[in-house]
């Protein structure tokens, strides 16, 4: 039998802070939907939150890398921040701050059956990063229909909805989104109900980008073979279908932190700036 | 898969904690590097209509030369930052020319076309 280990001051921490990460993604989304008024659109957020949602606090990184593909520059400011935060969390972001994921985790909680695709079909969030976000705006601007912003969904939900609301409300002329933006943005939120995250798994520029980051971040997920008794119940509490014993900061992880509730405290959040004791 | 396994493929272990702290480290000093700069020293010239003023005789959009259009247009300098405000609502384009142009005078829109 495994010895019961000592936990450090920030797995203590992060394991009882899980239970509540529906509220800090709450608190985050009060956060991006500007409770002050600023609309401070000349400053990116870390999230994939839509700038034409009314009560957008910040420009939406992928739509400022996207535009600004478009109009041949580049977007300091998008990279800067995505560097930044991506190099201290990686996906932690995903997990704990970005609002569409939190819509995605409420709609998971609605008891549907859910589905698994196979684990190669993450790699399609680097073609959409790649595609809709770089090279289409890059060669053919952004009026394109495979343009990022033409289909994203989240912008559907957060910018077209409301919008289409206030101008029905006030008896203006509505203004659709284009058919093909409907369409995925109704096939995703379907999606929603069957699987967890479908976005963020499948489809996610931004998720893309954080995901690099997990294997090289300043806050990482230690796995301690030495406790670990395989007992495999990280297996049961990952969600996504990850085997974290085997890869702890794997790109596909989101960084809910639930697998390091194991019981032989063989996973916990880490960070570099702390040094750790060294393992024989 | 076995517990000596689990350790040869445990990839992320800061044995060497030197080098795990320098890759993160160095990429936030050079993101915090690229804010900067976009922030305080980074600019970007677009062309942008004149704003005309209300007094002044309107032209029929007929009438109006190239010479007309060219003396309506003035070049402005732009923050990183008022580039990123105006791509939020749609108030920035590319010219076949590879200029940067306005798409609007006086206020800008209040959302992004798409």
């Amino acid at each position: 039998m495994a010895p019961i280990t000592k936990k450090t001051k920030l797995n203590n921490l992060s394991s009882k802070l899980i239970a509540y990460r529906i509220w800090f993604q709450s608190a985050f989304l009060l956060l991006w939907l500007d409770p002050l008024g600023l609309r401070l659109h000349g400053m990116c957020s870390p999230v994939f939150h839509c700038y034409s949602c009314p009560l957008a606090a910040f420009a939406c990184p992928i739509g400022v890398l996207a535009n600004f593909s478009a109009l041949h520059l580049f977007p300091f400011i998008a990279v800067g921040l995505l560097i930044v935060v991506g190099a201290l969390f990686g996906s932690l972001v995903c997990g704990w701050a970005c609002p569409f994921g939190l819509l995605q985790d409420l709609l998971a909680k609605i008891p549907t059956p859910k589905f698994d695709l196979p684990k190669w079909t993450g790699n399609f969030r680097y073609v959409v990063l790649v595609v809709t976000v770089l090279a289409v705006p890059y060669f053919f601007g952004k009026d394109h229909p495979l343009f990022i912003c033409s289909i994203c969904p989240a912008g559907a939900l957060e910018a077209a909805v409301p919008n289409i609301a206030k101008l029905a409300a006030a008896g203006q002329t509505i203004v659709w989104p284009s058919t093909a933006k409907v369409i995925i943005t109704v096939l995703i939120v379907a999606a929603m109900f069957l699987k967890r995250r479908p976005w963020c798994r499948l489809f996610c520029p931004l998720g893309a980008i954080f995901s690099l980051f997990n294997r090289i971040s300043a806050f990482f997920l230690r796995f301690d073979a030495e406790k670990c008794n395989n007992c495999l119940q990280c297996h049961k509490l990952c969600k996504y279908g990850i085997e974290p014993e085997k890869s702890p900061n794997d790109v596909r992880c989101i960084r809910c932190l639930e697998c390091i509730n194991c019981p032989q405290n063989a996973l916990s959040l880490a960070g570099v700036f702390k040094k750790s004791k060294k393992t024989s | 898969m076995s517990t000596e396994d689990l350790k040869k493929n445990d990839t992320h272990q800061p044995k060497q904690i030197g080098r795990c702290i320098f890759t993160p480290a160095i990429l936030i000093l050079a993101g915090l590097l690229m804010l900067t700069y976009a922030i305080a020293f980074n600019s970007v010239t677009v062309v942008a209509q004149k704003e005309t003023d209300e007094t002044t005789p309107q032209t029929a959009p007929d009438d109006k030369s190239t010479s007309d259009q060219a003396a309506n247009l003035q070049s402005l300098r732009l923050s990183e930052p008022q580039v990123v405000r105006d791509v939020t609502v749609g108030g920035l384009e590319r010219l076949s020319t590879g200029l940067l142009k306005r798409t609007y005078t006086g206020q800008p829109d209040a959302l992004c076309p798409t």
